[in-house]
């Protein structure tokens, strides 16, 4: 990227000001963690050290490494099958690829524990068909198994940022392919793959953030990761100080991984002579091959949606009536208008510290502004904590302030309140909507935005009329992203959540903790339900 | 642009919604008594009960959801400034653990002192328990008969090698049973019982007290140890297998010729700056008046603390026990120690 070009520029300081402020709101509750690395952990330390810190790492890295593998094979190949070959039901079955993200995946974790215990269909139908009684079970509750489940659940993060990467592939390096005789799908490893590594990495990263936070799942599952870790020695051990340094330790060990990926790419550009990009012409494979393509796609739909989909509506068939109440509804519209709030100012942001960072000729902006996104990698649990601290400290002290000097009395303005719990959504999964983005704007480049700026257009001009439609895929990607999984959180809305406001993870969680798992499809259909809304409408818009 | 001001017309409008929403909430407030409860029970049959005392008492009852956990940390972190009024968990080691933490305050109530007997309540007024459960034995009674059960300890004998199921030591209800054997029979001890169970596991443990009965269904193991109302789900279940699974098992109380079997409350304590503390008040005592505990026994399968509340048919049942008297507070105390000796041991 022509850096010197920016050093021409006039210095913005309004965009700097802003990004810097940004950087510091959103790295206060990180910074509260982090800083906990400084004084150390509890007494307890040298228990988890000695009988579970070992088998823990081994657990997690282990998960990392089998979910990266599988949710690779997962996502990119049906990316790309969509993307380079047309082939009967090609649009709806690219649609369909998306669903299994409108699950959480602590209940897709029920829903196949579900179909596998001694009351699931598998076991019936095996006693009855086979008539095997005990010798048939099968046990997913164990690492294989939630590496299975977990990677059916989270392949479409991958998936979607290799499909918006695709699908703006140029055809002229698959025709320069095609002219030296390559075969498609040589083309495709050697050319399409490589070129698409910062799209897939990026959405390679967000699985390993959800693996190495998850809780919910793996504590079901029996699989004791790092994660739990952080919970036993909080909860269990009564020391927050532990548990918060263990958590600096994740934030640390993914701000390793980002920096690696980051060093790696520098050496290779990516940027495209983007005048003579042209879609992909899509093949048509002959009709045993389209078959073919069709099953491979199938099968992360099958195994990632129907089949935790049909356990589902079982359930919600058997407890509907328990469940239904006209309160529900409400539910799905505090849900929903969560989860919108959090995607709009999520994306916007992004959107906004990414070109700040693209037009500051300062390295410090530059290099601050990708940091907000640790929030993703730390447990929803531990970030509500980092928020609490330091807004609790703020709330209070604006409680007295008000008392003292006008004599009124107020009540809190972030804790408790939907300001600091949209605030608290956006600081974890800012990640979500970045990644994306952040690939669409690389492939895209800035060559445009350039130009404009050689004409001596405003920065909030450009951003409107050339940057915004240009990267329109990678923003809806992100959007949508950053909604359904403000649709599915659960920790963080537990501790944050106003009084009165309900949500569907909340109310999902309600049931499973008491142990009532069939009465968790209602609100999990509903979870689904509204996740599938945006996904269909965007998807129209993509599509268009 | 005419796209972008639709969509910034949209935000407009959701905005001033939130607000005109928020603003009418403060009003209803203001003009009605309330009592804000921080709760980790969210039975049905707890919601009815809420919306009956606001029916009797005209006290608006706000409900915050989550584990005693959460609702501890949130607690110490709002400190002076909390809403809450009244802290509800499953656990009387829970309670405990707020009361150390400063939490909770004493009350001072002669109703409570006569609706629920000494034992299950804090010798200082901080808690008062309001359900009872107990952690039994259940078996296959296709494959176990109760002859072959007696104690708690005499599961690590060798007999049961790959028969036992019983969930994670990450669980609360564990960590007090193990409590309970610390105080009983001291670390040592204690530990070996965990080292022995651990040795008969039919499996690593996981998945719920639920999952337990369903693997012994489904001949993993023979005999899980779970709470009693669990017994009581299943045979209410509205899947026909789930109830098929809850008649395949028999319940056996443990200890009953020794200390008794192991139990635990779930119950309540006022915040330490309750800013509703006469409506906490009496929100606690009318959840421990006879009406109210008929309710919470018989539909979520718990057993009353009020002893002139008759018990459920079902409860009738399994019979009655001798429960281990020993102080409820000790659990709290010794749930640490537990946990490491857990660990120490290997159960997961």
């Amino acid at each position: 990227m022509s850096s010197s070009f920016y050093h021409n520029a006039k210095i913005d300081k309004k965009w700097s000001i802003i990004t810097i402020l940004i950087v510091l709101l959103f790295g206060i509750p990180l910074l509260t963690i982090l800083l906990k690395l400084f004084s150390g952990p509890g007494e307890s330390w040298q228990h988890i050290k000695e009988y579970l810190l070992l088998d823990y790492l081994f657990n997690s890295l282990f998960l990392m490494v089998a979910c990266s593998a599988f949710t690779l094979t997962l996502g990119v190949i049906p990316a790309w099958l969509v993307s380079a070959y047309s082939f009967p039901f090609r649009k709806l079955l690219q649609w369909l690829l998306i669903l299994p993200l409108a699950f959480p995946n602590y209940l897709t974790a029920y829903a196949y524990a579900g179909l596998f215990d001694y009351s699931g269909i598998y076991e019936q139908m095996m006693f009855k068909i086979f008539g095997l009684n005990r010798i048939s079970h099968v046990d997913v509750m164990g690492i294989w198994g939630l590496a299975w489940v977990m990677s059916f659940s989270l392949y479409p993060y991958v998936y979607l940022s290799a499909r918006s990467f695709f699908t703006h592939q140029s055809q002229i390096q698959m025709n320069a392919a095609k002219v030296l005789g390559a075969s498609r799908f040589k083309a495709f490893y050697s050319i399409a793959l490589p070129l698409a590594r910062p799209a897939v990495v990026g959405g390679l990263l967000l699985v390993v953030m959800e693996v190495l936070g998850d809780y919910g799942s793996a504590y079901y599952y029996g699989v004791s990761t790092y994660t739990t870790a952080i919970f036993r020695s909080w909860f269990s051990l009564e020391e927050p100080e532990t548990a918060v340094y263990l958590s600096a330790q994740l934030c640390m060990f993914i701000l390793f991984l980002i920096v690696i990926e980051r060093g790696l790419r520098r050496k290779k550009k990516y940027q495209f002579n983007s005048e003579h990009t042209r879609g992909l012409i899509k093949n048509k494979p002959k009709a045993h091959l389209q078959i073919i393509f069709i099953i491979i796609i199938m099968i992360p739909i099958l195994l990632g949606f129907i089949l935790p989909l049909i356990q589902m509506v079982y359930w919600a068939s058997l407890t509907f009536k328990v469940v239904w109440s006209s309160s529900l509804v409400t539910t799905v519209w505090s849900s929903f208008y969560l989860s919108m709030m959090t995607a709009l100012i999520s994306t916007f942001i992004s959107l906004f510290l990414i070109y700040a960072a693209k037009w500051s000729r300062s390295n410090v902006i530059k290099r601050l502004s990708s940091l907000p996104i640790l929030g993703y990698s730390v447990p929803g649990a531990v970030i509500a904590v980092g928020i609490m601290i330091p807004t609790l400290i703020f709330d209070k002290w604006l409680v007295n302030i008000t008392q003292v000097y006008f004599n009124w009395s107020i009540e809190f303005l972030i804790n408790g309140t939907l300001i600091g719990l949209i605030f608290a959504y956006t600081v974890r999964f800012l990640a979500v909507a970045y990644h994306p983005i952040e690939a669409s704007i690389q492939k895209a480049g800035i060559r445009f935005d350039q130009a404009a700026q050689m004409m001596g257009v405003q920065k909030w001009k450009r951003m409107l009329q050339i940057n915004i439609p240009l990267n329109k895929l990678g923003l809806i990607t992100g959007f949508l992203l950053v909604f359904v999984d403000t649709m599915k959180e659960l920790p963080l809305t537990l501790l944050l959540k106003p009084f009165g406001i309900m949500t569907l993870s909340v109310k999902a969680f309600e049931y499973a903790s008491d142990e009532r798992i069939a009465e968790t499809a209602v609100p999990a259909l509903f979870i689904i339900i509204t996740g599938l809304i945006p996904i269909f409408f965007l998807h129209r818009m993509i599509n268009k | 642009m005419k796209k972008y001001s639709i969509v910034i017309f949209y935000l407009m409008v959701i905005l001033l919604n939130s607000c005109t929403i928020s603003s009418n909430k403060e009003k209803v407030q203001e003009s009605q008594q309330k009592v804000n409860v921080y709760t980790h029970r969210h039975y049905a049959p707890d919601k009815e009960l809420f919306e009956q005392f606001e029916k009797e008492q005209n006290i608006k009852v706000n409900v915050i959801n989550a584990s005693a956990d959460e609702l501890i940390l949130k607690m110490e972190n709002e400190g002076s400034q909390s809403p809450a009024d009244v802290l509800i968990t499953v656990d009387a080691g829970r309670l405990q653990r707020a009361k150390e933490k400063d939490l909770l305050q004493s009350i001072n109530s002669d109703l409570l002192k006569s609706n629920i007997p000494d034992h299950l309540r804090d010798v200082d007024g901080h808690w008062f328990g309001l359900t009872k459960r107990s952690r039994v034995i259940v078996y296959s009674k296709d494959r176990v008969t109760k002859d072959q059960l007696s104690t708690y300890e005499a599961l690590t004998d060798d007999q049961w090698l790959g028969k036992i199921l019983i969930r994670s030591s990450g669980n609360i209800y564990n960590q007090s049973l193990m409590a309970s054997m610390i105080a009983n029979l001291g670390e040592e001890a204690a530990a070996q019982w965990a080292a022995g169970i651990l040795k008969n596991m039919a499996r690593p443990p996981k998945g719920s007290d639920r999952d337990q009965m369903k693997a012994v269904a489904a001949g993993v193991g023979d005999l899980a140890i779970v709470n009693t109302y669990y017994v009581g789900k299943l045979l209410n279940s509205p899947d026909s297998l789930e109830r098929k699974v809850g008649q395949q098992m028999g319940i056996f109380f443990p200890n009953q010729e020794g200390r008794g079997t192991h139990i635990n409350v779930s119950g309540a304590g006022v915040a330490k700056y309750a800013p509703n503390k006469a409506n906490a008040i009496k929100f606690i005592e009318f959840l421990s008046s006879a009406a109210a505990q008929e309710i919470f026994s018989s539909s979520n399968f718990e057993y009353p603390v009020n002893t002139n509340v008759k018990i459920s048919p079902l409860l009738q049942s399994w019979g009655t026990f001798k429960e281990d008297k020993l102080s409820l507070s000790t659990l709290g105390v010794l749930n640490k120690s537990a946990v490491l000796l857990f660990d120490q041991v290997g159960w997961k």
